[in-house]
């Protein structure tokens, strides 16, 4: 007996990711963002959510592969994880996807344009492949700040991708 | 186990319920008992600060047992013991006793905090052995307890060649009003006898309900004599009289007992005391967050309110509207204002974990230091309480080890052996100020450059023109405080820079000054209240920020033409001097651009004794805030000390004016603070 995991699955770029549903507190419409000073070009600022004041983070920046920009099917994943909340902006939100946990293979040497270390693995649905995020790895603050650093140093090349 | 069956009507929650307020109570319970124990030493006295302890150690003890905490209740009992055998002074006030006191409270504190966590704290058997060997002391000589002016009776009567007896004396059954007659009868005798100690005592309600009263009296007579005085018709019908060995007085074993006086001292307390409730501390969090929810609510009905007036300035309903609005207004501050009173907790409870700190410190590093504290009745935020221990806790110990002197030392410099580091705090205008200081050697800002420049903070030039008080503040840059060779004491603590970013991140401000041979004193300001502020909002490159009202000193209008530079800083040409300004980001160049296109504000901040002016594109209104968290450990900048969410629902970023201004006025290509790359802003791509 193998196990189902349930994924929502978002499209980013040209790649298809799945991140598991129970982190996923719930999906919006990107509403107006507050830009915080100070913060690396990834971290686009702050949302009201509900009442609750949630930074949003812009997966394509985080990942360094810029997509074509705003435009109307962007979505925010609200993530629950350690206890708050944190929003990963991405181009669009395709569907919740089922998939056998057998079929999930460790991921491979260079997949895609994230670092492997994010990588939980590669599942495949249909004829589409689709990335498992480690989310918490990839939102987690120190990570974060670890990129924000080298955010610093090579911020020139960002600037010059960061025109969406 | 026993009290499992006890409790077997509770539900698992109402248990959790229960242990969580145990938890609670006894922590609190337990820095009481710490700084009881410390003013013995004090003292030295063993009069109401020995009732309290002990009433301290019977509730915990009674409430550790009844949530199965056995060996916490044991080790209270025999600390109950010694604190008995301290008040009938079978065993004298020393540092040995002290400690196993101190050292008791330390290990309930830490057992609860264990059973807290779910997990075991084993009391060390070294405790344990010295407090038996303490105990065995005392019970070689035990004694009667005694106040010292009983004492005083007692010898002066043997010295003048009387007997000490113990009469025993039964209430007749038909005496009616028994204050008064025990009263009559020790009157009546008084020419007998000399009556040292009666209990219950005649002014005792207790007595009235009594069926014997016991007399310790020294008399000339012998016992069946005086037994025989006693007994009077209507009032006594039984009376024992028994000699006491003088030499060693014992106490009867019943007597002996600690329940019973620590009982009547209980109730006695509860009568005094203001009736209070004991509430869990998220709720009232939970109802700070309501009414900042009513708070944020009355600014949308303001909103609207606004602008159905300006839609039809003639509707008759313009009026009531305008009316309910301020009763709402009105409420919600009276409510808030209650609210927020709840929420205020006398800085004792900060405060009392200093003595013992500073006792330990003297202790250990040889320095004879006294605290004084003052204005411990000072009212301040919950939530100020659980963050300012820690900051102030560093800079005493700083004073301990940095500041003062040894005794050698200050009797050569002609100040007194004994050190003082005074704490202080009071409500100045809308704020609660907390002084650190000492009376110690001082720093010496020379050398605060010297080091400055030798870790490559500042160049040569730069320290050269420091001012004194900006070289007192290097002390706050991340590393500097730390880097000196520690000594065990302050060593492992945490550094002035995280004194300075806990500080501000609570909305304060920590300022320093100090002069050589004198000492050196740390103010620390915040606002009398952290979840609601008066702000001005303003708008600077597209984005609205918020300014806390309390920190804006001036506001002014500015065409380009007013603006100078000064060594490569624009700055704001002044009657009182020169004001350097900066944009949102502490880096002046952001609005230059805006500045010399058009008019711009300047708005003056003071924070901490120092100025600069803060340049925006427009002002947006004053408006009252609810601060709120931001829900993220990623959005970490110094620069941001919270956020709010506006009446039409944005959010808006509170600045940290502390920050704003160090990175204004220091140099952070030098001074190595946290750097940034600096974002085109406006510019959304």
């Amino acid at each position: 007996m193998s196990k189902v995991l349930q994924l929502v699955g978002f499209r980013n770029g040209d790649e298809f990711f799945g991140v598991p549903i129970s982190k996923v507190r719930e999906i919006v419409r990107v509403p107006e963002i507050t830009p915080v000073p100070d913060m690396p070009e990834f971290l686009k600022g702050v949302i009201n959510l509900r009442g609750r004041i949630v930074a949003v983070v812009d997966m394509s920046r985080r990942l360094g592969t810029a997509g074509p920009g705003a435009k109307k099917a962007n979505r925010v994943l609200i993530l629950e994880l350690g206890g708050s909340l944190t929003g990963l902006i991405v181009d669009s939100v395709s569907e919740i996807v089922k998939i056998d946990e057998e079929s999930i293979e460790p991921p491979p040497e260079m997949i895609s344009s994230i670092g492997a270390e994010y990588v939980t693995g590669v599942g495949k649905l249909k004829d589409r492949l689709f990335i498992l995020l480690e989310i918490d790895k990839l939102m987690k603050p120190e990570e974060m700040l670890r990129v924000r650093a080298a955010d610093r140093t090579d911020g020139a090349e960002d600037a010059v991708s960061a025109a969406g | 186990m026993d009290h499992e069956n006890d409790t077997i009507m509770l539900t698992e929650e109402e248990l959790d319920a229960l242990k969580e307020t145990f938890y609670a109570q006894a922590l609190e319970m337990s820095e009481e008992l710490t700084a009881e124990i410390l003013s013995l030493e004090a003292n030295d006295c063993a009069g109401e600060p020995v009732k309290r302890i002990k009433r301290y150690f019977h509730t915990l003890k009674g409430d550790s047992s009844s949530i199965g905490l056995k060996a916490i209740s044991e080790l209270i009992h025999s600390a109950e013991d010694l604190m008995a055998a301290l008040e009938d002074r079978s065993i004298a006030l020393d540092g040995a006793v002290l400690e196993v006191l101190l050292k008791s409270v330390d290990e309930i504190e830490k057992a609860i905090s264990a059973d807290r966590l779910g997990s075991k704290h084993e009391i060390p058997t070294r405790l344990k052995e010295d407090m038996e060997q303490l105990l065995g002391k005392a019970r070689g000589t035990p004694r009667l307890a005694m106040t010292e002016y009983e004492e005083l009776v007692l010898s002066t009567s043997l010295a003048e060649g009387m007997k000490i007896y113990r009469l025993t004396l039964e209430f007749s059954g038909d005496c009616v009003m028994k204050s008064a007659s025990a009263l009559l009868l020790l009157q009546y005798l008084s020419s007998e006898m000399e009556a040292i100690r009666v209990s219950p005592s005649p002014e005792d309600p207790a007595i009235e309900s009594a069926r014997f009263f016991e007399c310790i009296a020294a008399s000339k007579r012998p016992a069946h004599e005086l037994k025989k005085l006693c007994l009077i018709p209507g009032v006594t019908s039984k009376a024992a009289c028994e000699e006491l060995d003088a030499a060693s007085i014992v106490a009867s074993p019943e007597k002996a007992g600690t329940e019973t006086p620590v009982d009547s001292v209980d109730r006695g307390l509860d009568k005094a005391a203001p009736a209070t409730i004991r509430v869990l501390s998220e709720r009232v969090d939970q109802m700070m967050d309501l009414v900042g929810e009513l708070v944020m609510g009355r600014s949308m009905i303001e909103e609207l309110v606004g602008r159905f007036e300006a839609r039809y300035p003639k509707d008759e309903l313009v009026h009531g509207f305008v009316k309910a609005r301020s009763f709402i207004s009105r409420s919600l501050s009276d409510l808030q204002r209650s609210v927020m009173s709840i929420r205020m907790i006398p800085v004792e409870k900060v405060f009392r974990r200093f003595p013992r700190m500073v006792r330990d410190l003297s202790n250990s590093s040889g320095k004879e230091i006294s605290l004084l504290l003052k204005g411990e009745r000072t009212e301040i935020d919950k939530a100020l309480v659980d963050v300012i221990g820690e900051p102030l806790l560093h800079i005493i110990r700083n004073a301990v080890d940095h500041g003062m002197e040894t005794s050698a030392d200050r009797k050569k410099a002609g100040k007194p052996a004994e050190g003082t580091i005074t704490v202080e705090a009071c409500h100045r205008d809308s704020e609660i100020v907390i002084r650190v200081a000492d009376d110690g050697r001082g720093m010496d800002a020379g050398r605060l450059k010297e080091k400055a420049v030798s870790m490559g903070y500042v160049s040569p030039e730069q320290a050269g023109a420091m001012e004194d008080s900006e070289a007192l503040r290097l002390i706050f840059i991340p590393g500097f405080s730390t880097a000196e060779k520690v000594s065990g004491i302050s060593g492992r603590g945490i550094g002035m820079d995280i004194v300075k970013e806990t500080v501000e991140g609570m909305r304060g401000s920590v300022s320093v000054v100090s002069s050589p041979g004198k000492g050196t004193e740390f103010t620390l300001r915040f606002p009398l209240t952290l979840s609601i502020m008066r702000a001005v909002l303003v708008r600077a490159g597209g984005t609205m920020y918020a300014l806390p009202l309390g920190s804006v000193a001036d506001i002014k209008r500015v065409r380009p033409h007013d603006i100078d530079s000064l060594t490569g800083m624009d700055v704001l040409n002044l009657k009182g001097g020169p004001l350097p300004l900066t944009g949102i980001d502490g880096h002046g160049a952001e609005n230059r651009a805006g500045l010399r296109r058009s008019k711009a504000f300047v708005l003056t901040l003071k924070h901490g004794g120092r100025k600069v002016g803060l340049v925006v594109d427009s002002l947006a209104g004053e408006e009252e805030l609810v601060v709120k968290a931001v829900d993220d450990a990623i959005v970490s900048t110094p620069l941001v000390s919270g956020a709010s969410i506006l009446g039409n629902g944005k959010v808006v970023l509170i600045l940290n004016i502390g920050e704003l201004i160090s990175r204004t006025l220091t140099n952070p290509e030098s001074l190595g603070y946290r750097r940034f790359e600096r974002k085109p802003t406006g510019t959304n791509g």
